[in-house]
């Protein structure tokens, strides 16, 4: 329950409370009209004088302000779930424009990567193709007669025999300091 | 209060007209969007690719585009279109103006287009203009390999060779046929694997342009050049005449398809001496340093025997086994034979496979003939011609095998051309099963059969394929051919066999050569000298150093 005290007009802290919003002050404000503020300057102030007393009596109690009423359980339990409502038909619309911009890319992304597949692959069987084309090529002009090529020999080969294997040798670290510096620069 | 009667009337329109389209017109709605979203593509490739041992590929599949034109669409006049097609597809342009004006739409202007005209027709930015894909199998080394691995007709079936035999290795696994994700065409599952030959494309060329020399010179009708690693019994070079372009298959003969070293049966004669030889030695009929009289022609059941060599130098007298393969002696060979029980020769033939297929890996493989046991066992006559190599018959594919086993030590291996799946790394990720090769022959017999070959080369019939710095062994074979009506006519059948090096016997390479022209047409005049210059390519191929050096 709120109390508000009826303020004095006159003194200028009764007129900073009256001027404070509010529905409830702007209500009590109404009680007392401007004129009767105005009536109360020095010049008027003989003709008011038979007011005071109620004023005075005004002065001493205290009323209750009518204010919203308590609003019921249901309603609050309603209140919160729109809140919740919006904040989750915000999420979802957030989460189905991402999805739809996903799907989107996907879409986009998987065509772009096939056709360079396909690309590739073309160029790869292009490649091979060529590649066996020329062998081919070189193998008939190999044989044609003007070329004078012959079919290998054995007393036309030297066959080396393989020499085994060897360790591989560790390279031993060379100090900078061995290296042996020019006198002067080579190659001009 | 009519604003909202007007938007209540148009809501329940519209919920009407969505049940409608979604409970009543949707499955059929469904399907055509989905025929929309599909794409027909055709995948870049059907089949893995086929490489020779050395890795050069001797089959791939490649996409290429028929054109097809519909002057009705066309943007632009008749004439220009046809100007900027004719460089593109090599057809006059009077002559597309003409196709032209065939009709109005759906016309096939050319076949077996490359992607890169493809490329250059798209770029043309004509209307009316449709290029369809296809795939195709291509074969870089034209009639090289044609043989062995056979060729894909225009359907995309196999219809020959390897193409035919390993189909299931050769095929990628079939795609799923709906759309896949955001609609794109499915994916075929392709790996980086591909189908490895034991066969050597250099060695191959070799035998392939000696052979069809040697044909061209003795004008024959046909021949073959097979090699063999007696060691695995992998195939390093298959050398087949007739052959053809499997590029251009419908333009060959049916005859040509035929890889007649497998699917054809001959009579191989004398090469088949060595063999009997190693039969007798095994059962202990004979003893390497034994002696025999040769008559240089006796009767025999009533029919006469002779030696090729009888007009010029009647018998031989006293002579010593190698003797009998130096002078490829028939009489000999009868006389070495008639030692053995018939019915113990006929199981030893038998268990050499005679009558039965090799096993190679090739389609359409003829079994050898034998004649029957019953008959081969009551009649002495037929012991006695199979003793010098006639009156049964054997693929030359089945000859190689034999000759493998003098060479391997008296195993029989299963020839064949593929050696596996390979990856992009050259490891194997799958082999063919192949039968456990048998022994035949004890590796004693084989060595001493094998130098007595060498004694032919040396200074006998096998001469002309000696190369300085190898010991090489060999044995010529010329033999009658049987005619239409089953008797020895005017043709011949020639061959030579070799085996090298002898000092670490490995290499087998044999010659047939059918029907050459000429008085002078023998094993040792045909085929040797064909045999001596494959082995002198091979001997550097497989890095084979000549002794003492």
């Amino acid at each position: 329950m709120v109390y508000a005290v009826k303020p004095d007009p006159q003194t200028p802290a009764a007129r900073r409370s009256i001027s404070t919003p509010g529905p409830s002050a702007r209500m009590r404000q109404t009680a007392v009209p401007r004129t009767a503020r105005r009536r109360n300057s020095p010049a008027e102030r003989s003709t008011a004088r038979p007011s005071e007393r109620s004023i005075a009596r005004l002065h001493s109690t205290v009323t209750s302000l009518p204010t919203q009423p308590r609003l019921p359980l249901w309603l609050k339990v309603l209140g919160g779930l729109q809140q919740g409502a919006t904040v989750g038909t915000g999420c979802l619309v957030a989460a189905a424009l991402a999805t739809y911009s996903w799907t989107v890319y996907i879409d986009s992304a998987v065509t772009r990567t096939s056709r360079q597949l396909d690309r590739l692959e073309s160029q790869a069987q292009q490649m091979t193709s060529a590649n066996e084309a020329l062998k081919q090529s070189i193998a008939e002009q190999a044989e044609s007669p003007a070329a004078k090529l012959q079919d290998f020999k054995t007393s036309d080969t030297i066959f080396l025999t393989p020499e085994p294997s060897r360790e591989p040798v560790e390279p031993s670290p060379v100090s900078p300091l061995a290296t042996v510096e020019m006198p002067h620069p080579l190659g001009y | 209060m009519m604003v909202w009667g007007l938007l209540l009337f148009s809501m329940v329109g519209l919920t009407v007209q969505l049940a409608q389209l979604q409970l009543e017109e949707g499955p059929e709605l469904l399907a055509m969007a989905r025929e929309q979203q599909k794409i027909y593509s055709v995948s870049r490739a059907a089949r893995r690719p086929v490489i020779d041992s050395q890795g050069n590929v001797v089959a791939v599949d490649r996409m290429v585009y028929t054109l097809f034109v519909h002057p009705s669409m066309f943007n632009q006049p008749l004439p220009e279109v046809a100007s900027q097609l004719s460089s593109l597809v090599e057809i006059e342009p009077t002559a597309l103006l003409e196709q032209f004006g065939q009709q109005e739409t759906g016309i096939r202007v050319a076949g077996n287009l490359s992607e890169e005209t493809a490329k250059r027709i798209r770029g043309l930015q004509l209307d009316g203009i449709d290029l369809l894909p296809a795939q195709q199998r291509l074969y870089p080394h034209q009639e090289l390999l044609a043989q062995v691995v056979g060729y894909i007709d225009y359907d995309g079936t196999a219809q020959a060779g390897l193409e035919y035999s390993y189909q299931d290795q050769l095929l990628y696994e079939e795609p799923d046929q709906t759309p896949g994700l955001a609609g794109l065409p499915p994916v075929v599952a392709k790996d980086d694997q591909s189908l490895q030959l034991t066969i050597d494309s250099r060695l191959q060329r070799v035998a392939q342009r000696n052979l069809a020399s040697t044909l061209a010179q003795h004008r024959a009708k046909r021949g073959t050049v097979l090699v063999m690693d007696s060691a695995s019994g992998e195939i390093l070079a298959m050398a087949v005449s007739p052959t053809y372009d499997p590029n251009r298959y419908y333009d060959a003969d049916v005859e040509q398809f035929k890889n007649w070293a497998v699917s054809d049966l001959y009579e191989p004669g004398s090469t088949f001496k060595p063999i009997n030889i190693a039969i007798a030695l095994e059962a202990g009929v004979i003893n390497p340093d034994d002696q025999l009289y040769d008559e240089g022609r006796i009767p025999y059941e009533g029919w006469t025997i002779q030696n090729s060599d009888f007009s010029v130098s009647g018998g031989h007298g006293t002579i010593s086994i190698t003797d009998v393969l130096r002078y490829s002696s028939n009489v000999g060979m009868v006389h070495i034979m008639e030692g053995m029980d018939r019915e113990a020769y006929y199981s030893a033939l038998e268990a050499l496979g005679l009558g039965q297929e090799t096993g190679v890996d090739l389609p359409a493989e003829t079994a050898g003939q034998l004649k029957d046991r019953s008959e081969f066992v009551s009649k002495g006559i037929e012991a006695a011609t199979t003793a010098f190599g006639q009156g049964f018959s054997l693929t030359p594919m089945q000859m190689l095998q034999l000759q493998a086993t003098l060479a391997n030590g008296g195993k029989l291996v299963t020839p064949h051309v593929v050696r596996g799946l390979v990856n992009q790394a050259g490891e194997l990720t799958w082999q063919p099963q192949r039968p456990a090769p048998k022994q035949v022959f004890d590796p004693s017999v084989s060595q001493q059969v094998l130098e007595m070959m060498e004694a032919v080369v040396k200074d006998g019939t096998g001469k002309p394929a000696q190369i300085s710095g190898y010991r090489i062994a060999g044995k010529t074979g010329t033999a009658q051919k049987a005619n239409e009506f089953g008797q020895y006519g005017n043709q011949r059948i020639t061959s030579f066999v070799s085996i090298v090096p002898v000092d670490d016997p490995r290499y087998v390479v044999l010659a047939v050569i059918d029907e050459p022209q000429g008085d002078n047409a023998y094993g040792s005049t045909v085929a040797a000298p064909l045999v001596k210059s494959v082995i002198e390519s091979l001997l550097v191929f497989e890095r084979v150093p000549p002794q003492g050096s």
